[in-house]
């Protein structure tokens, strides 16, 4: 495979090492870099013998700049960068050590065409000053950052960031990315093999259990919040956890039905974008009690149902559903009974053909797909709440729906398919954020998922 | 009740034993091995599409097979004390920010295509083939996730758990019924 050979690139070239193409609708393996066409990365450090002493904790002023034994050649200083808030910045960065070398992933920022990676052996604070880290590497084309070999020294706590640029020529950068510390440390992980990873969702939860109760914080109680949920992950990191794009560490933007990202306060909205996970997702229009063919307010009716039915799956050892609902079939926009059934293959077409948020490769969310944007937070699963963030995913009372497929067949490849509770109609909300196996002819929601980043 | 107890017992059993196993020829693999860095010696797996690190043996078990020791069951303040511990102490394969996973991770390691239990043996061994006294329930096993649940408007007490037979997720007492279930250790590969 092609990203084998970066490291070995990186260090033959010594410098302009480590950018790689990560994001992007072709979602590409690591590329090797071409040779950088502007020698943009003069503070690239290329002897980690140096740096190795940062860990003495006495000297605040040498370890800043260690790692630039290199004559400082300053073409235009990466030094000159300056802040612009306007730019969005990555929300999702995750970072993984290895044998003196860090892999780094983030999100795609909107309107960012490249990158710029920093990092420090000081603690890095959202106030940090750009002037006082290092950069790993100027304007990485797409989302992964692989650093070369023998880069880092092993045992040294190194802080990362990622900010975004609208262009290579630019001096004006995106506030920083999640902060993440990693120690490098020979562990047999290779690096390449983690370029295309990408952090979790977290799950929305905000508060700790005690034994007799549910908190309303991450503290108190007579188990605190040592080890709990709420005490880890995006929702108690201070830039993740912003609650303009999603409560908690969710972080989403709302897509017009032409495909252009819209601001969280806009009311008219047709898709949603989870910046974290990749994925874009329909939303459903508020159901009012009512679906069918007659009812139906439109494609994307929240009240309407479908089997579990994949046609193109005959043959192939799955089970491939069930076509309509034996005793309600008329539960969907679009019914007939002669061609135009409830069912999840036919809505996947139909939402196709109309070029959803500009985009025709609509399919069914997979189990832990649709698990990824469960707010598990929301409350504790009381009757009459949501799964989901309904500020983003409107979900009413008079919804019909409770529980939506996955296209993942259950264990056994009966006759069963895995199902996602987003609300609880039935049981008291015991059933809220669950899933399970549902028998594919059944009719329940549907609720459409397409890779936008990979 | 002796009676009932019994068919109970022996369902249960055959329930187990009729549907262990993978449908490998025709459902995809959720949890390929090769999306993992199997780190044999210090008993822990890198997963390369989370980035996260994960104790391969169920707490209790150790060596290379996860066939050493038996399986620990224990309450959720039991397993948040012990990882507590573990961490102020010796903490495992020179980590010592271990944590239990909150209850999506837990359920990103369900090998959908296998039953009881529903896991990746290649990644995650775990010592279902002898032991007959156990086997029911290690195989069956619910572990432990980090994250509050309740139900009704009592404000009854649970944390989410996932069944490891299948992969569904469920809820167990942390409160007037102080569950005692399995639990796994993970971390940030940072």
């Amino acid at each position: 495979m092609q990203r084998l050979f970066l490291p070995l690139f990186c260090v033959i070239a010594l410098t302009g090492c480590g950018a790689s193409e990560g994001g992007g609708d072709n979602g590409g393996d690591v590329e090797t870099p071409t040779t950088p066409t502007t020698p943009t990365e003069p503070t690239t450090p290329t002897e980690p013998t140096t740096p190795t002493e940062p860990t003495t904790p006495t000297e605040p002023t040498t370890p800043t700049e260690p790692t630039t034994p290199t004559t400082p050649t300053e073409p235009s200083s990466p030094v000159d960068y300056t802040v612009d808030a306007a730019l969005q910045a990555p929300v999702s960065l995750v970072a993984v050590a290895a044998n003196q070398q860090i892999v780094m992933r983030w999100n795609d920022a909107p309107n960012a065409a490249v990158y710029t990676v920093y990092y420090s052996t000081e603690e890095i604070t959202a106030d940090t000053s750009l002037a006082d880290l290092l950069i790993a590497f100027d304007n990485v084309e797409g989302t992964t950052y692989v650093s070369p070999e023998a880069y880092l020294t092993n045992g040294t706590p190194y802080y990362v960031t990622v900010v975004a640029k609208t262009s290579a020529e630019s001096t004006k950068v995106s506030s920083f990315s999640p902060i993440k510390k990693v120690v490098p440390q020979d562990n047999g992980i290779n690096v390449a093999d983690l370029a295309q990873m990408r952090e979790l969702n977290d799950t929305g939860t905000r508060y700790a259990v005690s034994s007799d109760t549910h908190l309303d914080a991450c503290e108190g109680g007579d188990r605190g919040a040592k080890g709990q949920d709420c005490a880890f992950g995006r929702d108690v990191d201070t830039i993740a956890s912003d609650d303009v794009d999603g409560v908690g560490g969710f972080s989403f933007s709302k897509i017009s039905s032409d495909g252009s990202v819209l601001t969280a306060d806009s009311e008219d909205w047709s898709c949603v974008l989870d910046h974290v996970s990749g994925l874009m997702w329909e939303v459903k229009e508020a159901g009012d009690s009512a679906r069918g063919s007659t009812l139906s307010s439109g494609l994307h009716d929240a009240d309407d149902a479908f089997t579990w039915y994949e046609p193109s799956l005959s043959g192939s050892g799955v089970t491939d559903g069930i076509q309509s609902n034996v005793n309600t079939p008329d539960t969907c926009f679009g019914y007939n009974d002669t061609d135009g059934f409830c069912n999840t293959s036919e809505f996947v077409a139909r939402v196709n053909l109309t070029n959803l948020c500009g985009h025709s490769d609509w399919r069914l969310p997979s189990a832990n797909e649709f698990i990824s944007i469960i707010n598990y937070g929301n409350n504790f699963a009381r009757r009459s709440t949501f799964a989901v963030d309904t500020n983003f995913f409107p979900i009413t009372d008079d919804t019909l729906v409770d529980s939506y497929w996955t296209a993942s067949p259950f264990y056994d490849n009966s006759s069963r398919a895995w199902r996602v509770y987003l609300r609880d109609v039935r049981s008291s909300g015991q059933d809220l954020g669950k899933i399970n196996g549902l028998s594919k002819g059944t009719s329940v929601g549907v609720m459409l998922v397409r890779t936008a980043h990979e | 009740m002796n009676k009932l107890s019994l068919v109970v017992l022996l369902t249960s059993i055959f329930v187990s034993s009729a549907y262990a196993g993978c449908s490998t020829s025709t459902i995809e693999a959720t949890t390929p091995t090769t999306r993992f860095t199997i780190d044999e010696e210090g008993g822990v797996v890198t997963d390369h599409s989370t980035g996260l690190m994960w104790k391969r043996c169920v707490e209790g078990f150790s060596g290379t097979d996860c066939r050493t020791g038996s399986a620990q069951q224990s309450t959720f303040e039991g397993a948040i004390e012990h990882i507590d511990s573990l961490n102020n102490s010796a903490g495992f394969s020179g980590f010592t920010d271990w944590r239990l996973p909150n209850i999506k991770e837990l359920r990103s390691i369900v090998e959908e295509r296998c039953t009881r239990p529903s896991l990746n043996e290649e990644v995650f061994p775990l010592k279902n083939t002898e032991a007959a006294d156990d086997q029911n329930s290690i195989n069956n096993m619910v572990v432990f996730s980090s994250t509050p649940t309740s139900y009704y408007d009592s404000g009854d007490t649970f944390v989410w758990t996932v069944s490891f037979a299948e992969g569904v997720l469920d809820r167990s007492s942390v409160g007037e019924y102080n569950f005692v279930r399995y639990f796994r250790l993970v971390r940030d590969a940072r």
